[in-house]
């Protein structure tokens, strides 16, 4: 029960902090219950992971066009896989101030003999819990909270820091400039993607961790794929791969989209360069290409089933038609019951299964905690 | 843990306990998905396991095993694999493997305390020897530990699986809180009355403060003709013997039988108290006045237990005319026995009837009665109420008597002298056999019926001879069947052991291929059952409708040697084996032990191991009967023989055997047998 007692110990830290705050006079209003932030007005906005598109993509392959990589052999090199998820709550306010709490959870899992197993990591931990205070936007209840939190126990976390304790304090209003603390719905959205950003860097944590294993350093052969975007790579690490499975708006444009909607199943496209990419820092380019793994399902539009692919920047066209084989070999088993089935592959789908529990199993910790706040009456006569 | 000695914590835990709205766990159930390790991988249906509620142990029996994968539909997995089955997957689809659990008992912290709380979400480990005995309500026995089957559980150690007696309580299995064991099976497995065999082994050998003895009805060749002999012999001890043992392809026991008795904490030995009654084969009788049961040698009778110097175990059943009035229901047409016809048999009952003789003695009698009346002009047509020609229907068909009977009845009266009887009283651990083997239809019913009918007599009158009788009877639905359709005063007297018998120390072991088809009396009151295979159409019926469907595909199934057993002390049935018969069994015992594998000096020789201690070297008989004929040899032996049985035996067999041998032929006095009848009226003499 490794999750449910760390759950534990983060409900029972909380609570230490909102007992305190209320003999200091902080008032803290519960919120309205159950107040999932994944799931609601946030889940309409588009993913980081796709962001629109704001020009052409810088093609390394020409003529742009679809590409056969060839029917795969039933082997890879895919031995990794790395995955995370997230679950976050608003359980009250202080003032306008939302004060949310988040479970972030991460995992490499390792493919041998057809089976998987959680790659054992001492660090950094598989599970991450954190309340999201906008501590820079000024509020003096919230700066106030924020210290008690830390009394209590939690961590704050650097800029680029890794997560290395299980329970930490973030600030959602850190990186801007002049953050309104009347703001509640800007507020809420800022936490959220602080605890996205939270679930990278564990992500990255444990990337970096895998690069540096000595198991990953004497099998040179042993490939990682992860669910998302390649962040947080190294250069040297040329044994890795970016999952993108939900492709809401094409990286390209003109007539390439209607080359990229035609695409037969088990063809790839040229590769290329994002052009959101193009406007980074060069260590940030990465090279990319789809791939239609199934053909279009029923009800589902003609993106449904690509993929989109990244690998380092200077990926070779006969490497990339090899790691697309791989990706293909992985259509048996079905990714199902995922409903993102047709662009996923299974090991991903088993990473989250595992992971899932993990978060989940804090529902009844933020409930408890919404009711600790609910029934304590307010020091001031309000609420 | 709360108990651990009841978890083979060595093991580690094999599983964990899963709870949901759909599967929860209650006090009589719960689901479990199993780990990947090693011990788990060895998790079967039958297999006991425990598990930890709040305050309490869970001891629970495996059931329904099913495995589960996030698949949801079977198209999903061809569209996967594009329908080629030998496509190797790069990874395997995760499959959980999830048991039910059917709890035994539970055991509560404190020692006074009861509980029926569920187990929670938790890890779950093989039950111990201990836990098993304790989830089988060992420690609230109030009789014998009777072993019954062993249990073997998955925890193994270097290979051999955890091995439990399954007990059963002997106060209800023999009385007198409960009583009866009631085994259910196909046929031709021999496993009821293999298991039969072993139950009353087990019995004799754990009961030492009680007088114990078993009845059983040999129904089919030498099976149960032969349980005084061992399963194998030592060839150091008799090497001629191990030779004709081998002969037979009598190997024995295999290491794992002798492990399993070696388990159950039983000895390997025969019964060494065997006594076999049957009667004589059809036209062996001569009709005289009067039948010496003791002269009647065993080669007379219907048995393939009769080879010289096998048979000092071997007694005549042979019934009078008036033993088989009262069953004359069985014997004769229904369309025969009309009231008149019955009420003419029950004068003979009245008068006292007691042979063929007299039976025609007293037609002579009334045959006279009408003549005279003819003689004197008078007009009758009756004697004694009874209508001339239901007298001459009687006449014609008691003619036929003695065919019906089979060779069980004889002409005249009969003399048991002090011939052990198969209706008598019997001695500690006596395994009484009824041979009816070589018998059909009418006279194996009427031998069943009277036996059980006459023990029963004397349960009533306090004159068993033993504290209990196990009485095994073979295909109830035959002799016990359901409904009211058919009734018998055998069917009547199984009911009422089955009701009453416990309280007169009788117990009934009954067998049958269809539990369903036996009288629901003879069953309701059975507090031991077990099940074998079972086919299909059995298994439909409501009789199994307590079972669950794994179990009941399992019945179906069921290899030889493991029952189903369910007792008054377990809460649900438990599945168990139980090692091969400790005796010589089968055709093995005929080849082995019969006639025709001996020539007259090793029957002579196999006589005289009998009756004395110091038996003759085989080259000295050899010697002794060179140039004799066979049959003046056997008839010589046979007198020697039947001196002993009747207790006037010499004090030196074989000098009187060969003084026998010595004499020349002397005239017939009384019937064929009379050299035998001579040598036995000599060592009266």
């Amino acid at each position: 029960m490794l999750s449910g007692s760390i759950s534990k110990d983060f409900a029972q830290k909380i609570g230490v902090a909102l007992a305190n705050a209320r003999r200091k006079g902080i008032h803290i209003t519960a919120g309205a219950g159950s107040c999932d932030l994944e799931a609601q007005q946030f889940a309409n906005l588009p993913s980081e992971e796709e962001q629109p598109p704001a020009g052409r993509p810088h093609h390394l392959e020409t003529p742009p066009g679809p590409r056969d990589p060839g029917a795969h052999d039933g082997t890879s090199r895919l031995c990794y896989f790395l995955d995370g998820v997230q679950s976050a709550r608003e359980i009250g306010r202080i003032e306008m101030s939302p004060v949310v709490v988040a479970t972030v959870a991460a995992a490499i899992i390792n493919r041998c003999e057809r089976r998987f197993s959680r790659m054992p990591m001492e660090s950094p931990p598989v599970v991450v819990q954190a309340v999201i205070l906008p501590r820079s936007a000024g509020e003096p209840g919230v700066e106030a909270f924020w210290e008690l939190l830390i009394e209590a126990g939690f961590s704050e976390l650097g800029p680029d820091e890794v997560p290395s304790s299980e329970h930490l304090i973030l600030d959602s209003a850190e990186y801007m400039a002049d953050a309104d603390p009347s703001d509640y719905v800007g507020m809420r959205e800022r936490s959220r993607v602080r605890v996205r950003a939270l679930r990278e860097r564990l992500e990255g944590g444990m990337l970096r961790q895998w690069e540096g294993d000595d198991r990953t350093l004497e099998d040179t052969d042993a490939w990682i794929a992860v669910d998302g975007q390649l962040k947080e790579i190294r250069e040297s690490n040329r044994r890795a791969i970016g999952l993108i499975k939900s492709v809401a708006r094409p990286e390209f444009v003109g007539k390439d989209v209607g080359m990229l909607l035609d695409l037969e199943p088990g063809m790839r496209t040229t590769s290329f360069v994002p052009d959101w990419q193009l406007r980074r820092n060069p260590s940030d380019h990465r090279t990319s290409w789809y791939l239609r793994m199934w053909p279009p399902q029923q009800g589902a539009d003609a993106l449904g089933s690509l993929m989109r692919i990244e690998a380092q920047r200077d990926t070779e066209p006969d490497q990339i038609d090899e790691i697309s084989r791989w990706v293909l070999a992985e259509r048996a088993p079905l990714a199902k019951p995922d409903p993102r089935w047709p662009a996923m592959i299974y090991p991903i789908h088993y990473v989250e299964k595992i992971l899932k529990p993990l978060v989940q199993g804090s529902e009844r910790t933020y409930a408890r905690l919404e009711r600790q706040l609910a029934e304590d009456p307010p020091a001031n006569g309000r609420n | 843990m709360l108990h651990p000695n009841y978890l083979d914590m060595d093991l580690g835990p094999i599983g964990r306990v899963v709870t949901s709205e759909e599967n929860p766990a209650t006090a009589h159930e719960f689901y479990f998905w199993t780990a990947e390790t090693e011990a788990a991988q060895n998790l079967d249906i039958g297999h006991i396991v425990a598990a930890e509620a709040e305050d309490a142990t869970a001891i629970a029996v495996l059931d329904d095993p099913q495995r589960y994968s996030d698949l949801q539909s079977f198209l999903d997995d061809f569209y996967a694999y594009d329908g080629d089955p030998a496509l190797e997957a790069l990874s395997e689809r995760v499959e959980i493997l999830v048991f039910k659990a059917r709890v035994l008992a539970t055991k509560h912290r404190h020692e006074k305390k009861k509980s029926k709380r569920p187990v929670r979400t938790g890890p779950v480990f093989f039950a111990t020897s201990a836990a098993i005995e304790y989830a089988l309500g060992a420690e609230e026995f109030s009789g014998h530990h009777i072993p019954m089957l062993l249990h073997e559980n998955g925890n193994e150690k270097d290979g051999t699986p955890q091995r439990t007696p399954l007990y059963v309580d002997g106060d209800y299995l023999l009385g007198p809180e409960a009583g009866h064991l009631n085994i259910t099976g196909m046929s031709g497995l021999s496993t009821k009355t293999s298991h039969a065999l072993f139950t009353i082994a087990s019995t004799f050998q754990t009961m030492k403060d009680k007088k114990v003895a078993a009845l059983m009805f040999n129904v089919k060749g030498a099976d149960l003709l032969f349980l005084d002999k061992p399963v194998e012999v030592d060839p150091a001890n008799d090497p001629e013997l191990a030779e004709r043992y081998e002969k037979a392809g009598q190997k024995g026991l295999p290491r794992e039988d002798r492990e399993m008795y070696a388990s159950l904490g039983l000895d390997i030995q025969p019964f060494e108290n065997l006594r076999i009654f049957a009667p004589m084969r059809y036209g062996m009788e001569a009709g005289e006045r009067v039948i010496h049961a003791e002269g009647v040698p065993t080669r007379k009778l219907n048995t393939l237990r009769n080879a010289r110097g096998e048979d000092s175990n071997v007694f005549p059943i042979i019934w009078e005319l008036g033993d088989v009035l009262p069953y004359a229901g069985y014997v004769f047409e229904p369309s025969d026995m009309d009231d008149k016809f019955r009420g003419f048999i029950e004068e003979l009952r009245d008068q006292g009837i007691r042979t063929q003789a007299d039976f025609y003695g007293l037609l002579d009698e009334i045959e006279d009665y009408f003549e005279a009346a003819r003689e004197d002009g008078k007009n009758i047509s009756s004697w004694n109420g009874h209508n001339h020609m239901t007298i001459a229907k009687v006449r014609n068909r008691f003619k036929i008597l003695p065919t019906k009977c089979g060779g069980l009845l004889a002409h005249g009266k009969v003399e048991h002298g002090d011939l052990p009887r198969v209706e008598g009283p019997f001695e500690n651990n006596e395994m009484r056999v009824v041979d009816i083997s070589q018998l059909t239809g009418i006279p194996q019913d009427l031998i069943v019926t009277s036996v059980i009918s006459k023990i029963w007599e004397l349960a009533e009158s306090g004159r068993l001879g033993v504290d209990k009788l196990i009485i095994f009877v073979d295909e109830l639905n035959k002799y016990a069947p359901a409904g009211n359709s058919r009734t018998s005063s055998l069917k009547d007297t199984l009911v009422d052991i089955s009701a009453r018998g416990r309280h007169l120390n009788l117990t009934l072991f009954g067998a049958q291929q269809f539990r369903s088809k036996v009288d629901d009396e003879v069953i309701g009151n059975a507090a031991t059952s077990l099940y074998g295979r079972i086919g299909d159409e059995e298994l439909t019926n409501s009789s199994y409708r307590s079972f669950s469907g794994t179990t009941r595909e399992e019945l179906l199934q069921l290899e030889k040697g493991r029952l189903l057993c369910r007792h008054a002390h377990y809460a649900v049935p438990v599945f168990g084996t139980f090692p091969r018969p400790m005796v010589l069994m089968g055709k093995q015992g005929t080849d082995i032990f019969g006639e025709h594998r001996q020539d007259a000096a090793t029957s002579v020789l196999s006589v005289m191991r009998n009756l004395t201690g110091k038996p003759p070297r085989i080259t000295a008989i050899r010697e002794d009967i060179e140039g004799v004929p066979e049959e003046k040899i056997f008839e010589a032996l046979d007198a020697v023989q039947a001196a002993h049985r009747t207790g006037h035996g010499a004090a030196d067999p074989y000098k009187n055997f060969r003084w026998n041998l010595t004499r020349g032929n002397r005239p017939s006095r009384r019937r064929e047998s009379s050299q035998i009848l001579s040598g036995l009226d000599r060592m009266r003499d």
